[in-house]
C-alpha cells in the first residue's frame, strides 16, 4: 500500500495504519538523525518528535507530495532546532564554570558510532554535513533539499562539493588503512 | 577529463552511501516507544495544527488601552510583532492540540511588495513552509498572518516564493547557531520582550 494511501487512512479514522508508516521510513530518517547529530540519545528524541510532529500535522500532507521527502523536511528542521538547543546549553555552561568543570565530556555516540565515516562527518561545517547526508546518503534530489533546507539548488550544490571534496581523501585513507 | 570526474565522484558517491547504509539505528525499543507516543497522542484532523482557523476572519474583544499599549510597543521596539495577552478573548477556542497550554495570538507582518506568495515557518511549525501562508493585507504590500503561540521564546523566518528564506528584518536575530541561516526571535507571554 502506498504512503499516500496509508495517510489518507489514518485521517479516515484508522489510526493504526500510521504505524506501517513509522516502520516504511524509521531506517532512514534514524540514520540520518544519527549521523548528523553524532549521538543516538539525541537522534532518538529526534525521531519522536519528528513522527508525533508528522501525525499531528498529516491533514497538511498532499498527494502530490511525496510522503518520504515531507517527513524529512520535519526531520530535517527538527535536527536543525536540535542543533540550537544544544548550542544554547553549551552556550549556558560556558558561562557557568563550576558546571563546565563537572560536566562530563560528551560520548560521541555510547553505541560505538564512531568509525571513518563519523569521524569525517565530525570534521565538516553543520551545513555541509546536511547536505552531503542528504545527496548522497539519502539519495534527494536538489529540488526536495532546497524545499527543505530554504537554501538555494547552487547554494546545495556547493555545499556538497565542499563536503565531498572535504571529506573524499580522509575517508580513501580511512578505507586503505 | 569530466568523464574522470565524474567516474571519480560516482566511486565516491557508491562508498559513502555503502557506509551511511551500515549505520547502526538506535536501540531497537526506539521505533516501539515512537508508536507508543503516537498513540497517545490526539488523532490528527484534516486541518493539521488547524492553524488556518485562526486566519479566519473573527470577532475580538479588545480594551482600548491594550490597543494603545501594544502600538506603543510596536513603534518603540521597530518589531513586527504585536503581543495580545491573555486579556484578548478570542471567539473560538484554542485548537484541541494546543488546548492544554496557554497560548497567545501573535500577528506577524512583512513588508514584501514583490513577492506572490509567503509563508511563516518557525519551530512551532516545524519549519514547514507549507503550514502558515501569509495573507496579502489591504496595503498590497505587506503581509499578515496571526498564529497561536505558548509562552516562551520561538525563532522564526518568512518564506518568500516557497524558495528564498528570509529573517524578519525589523525583530532580533536568533542566535547564531550551528546551521546558521536566516532566522529571527520573538518571545512571547511572560517572559516578555527581548532575545
Amino acid at each position: 500500500m502506498s504512503d499516500a494511501a496509508l495517510v489518507a487512512l489514518v485521517l479516515a479514522g484508522d489510526l493504526g495504519a500510521y504505524t506501517p508508516l513509522v516502520s516504511r521510513h524509521y531506517p532512514s530518517c534514524a540514520r540520518y538523525a544519527r549521523r548528523v547529530l553524532g549521538n543516538s540519545h539525541d537522534a532518538e528524541d529526534v525521531l519522536q518528535e519528528t513522527f508525533l510532529l508528522a501525525y499531528r500535522a498529516l491533514g497538511r500532507y498532499r498527494e502530490q507530495d511525496r510522503f518520504r521527502a515531507w517527513l524529512f523536511r520535519i526531520l530535517v528542521n527538527q535536527c536543525r532546532s536540535h542543533g540550537r538547543r544544544r548550542a544554547r546549553q553549551a552556550r549556558r555552561l560556558l558561562h557557568d564554570h563550576e558546571a563546565r568543570d563537572a560536566a562530563e565530556p560528551r560520548s560521541p555516540d555510547e553505541s560505538g558510532l564512531d568509525d571513518a565515516l563519523q569521524a569525517a562527518l565530525g570534521s565538516l561545517d553543520p551545513l555541509l554535513r546536511e547536505a552531503l547526508l542528504l545527496k548522497y546518503g539519502e539519495g534527494l534530489a536538489y529540488e526536495e533539499m532546497a524545499r527543505m533546507t530554504g537554501a538555494s539548488i547552487s547554494a546545495l550544490k556547493m555545499r556538497v562539493k565542499r563536503a565531498r571534496d572535504s571529506i573524499r581523501v580522509r575517508l580513501e585513507e580511512s578505507t586503505h588503512e | 577529463m569530466s568523464d574522470g570526474r565524474e567516474t571519480t565522484d560516482d566511486v565516491f558517491a557508491e562508498s559513502f552511501r555503502r557506509e551511511y547504509r551500515r549505520t547502526p539505528l538506535p536501540d531497537p525499543g526506539a521505533q516501539a516507544r515512537i508508536v507508543a507516543a503516537v498513540r497517545g497522542a490526539a488523532p490528527p484532523s484534516r486541518g493539521g495544527f488547524r492553524l488556518a482557523a485562526w486566519l479566519e476572519p473573527r470577532t475580538i474583544t479588545l480594551r482600548p488601552v491594550v490597543v494603545v499599549a501594544a502600538a506603543v510597543a510596536l513603534i518603540a521596539a521597530g518589531a513586527l510583532l504585536a503581543r495580545i495577552d491573555s486579556r484578548w478573548r478570542l471567539a473560538a477556542p484554542p485548537p484541541p492540540t494546543m488546548a492544554s497550554q496557554p497560548l497567545h495570538a501573535v500577528q506577524f507582518l512583512l513588508v514584501a511588495p514583490h513577492a506572490s506568495r509567503v509563508a511563516l515557518v518557525g519551530d512551532f511549525n516545524g519549519w514547514d513552509a507549507a503550514a502558515t501562508p501569509m495573507r496579502r493585507g489591504a496595503e498590497r504590500d505587506t503581509w499578515m498572518v496571526t498564529v497561536p503561540l505558548a509562552s516562551g521564546w520561538h525563532a522564526y523566518a518568512f518564506v518568500l516564493d516557497g524558495g528564498r528564506w528570509i529573517q524578519d528584518p525589523r525583530a532580533p536575530l536568533a542566535p547564531p547557531d550551528e546551521f546558521g541561516g536566516p532566522r529571527s526571535v520573538v518571545v512571547v507571554g511572560e517572559h516578555g520582550a527581548g532575545v
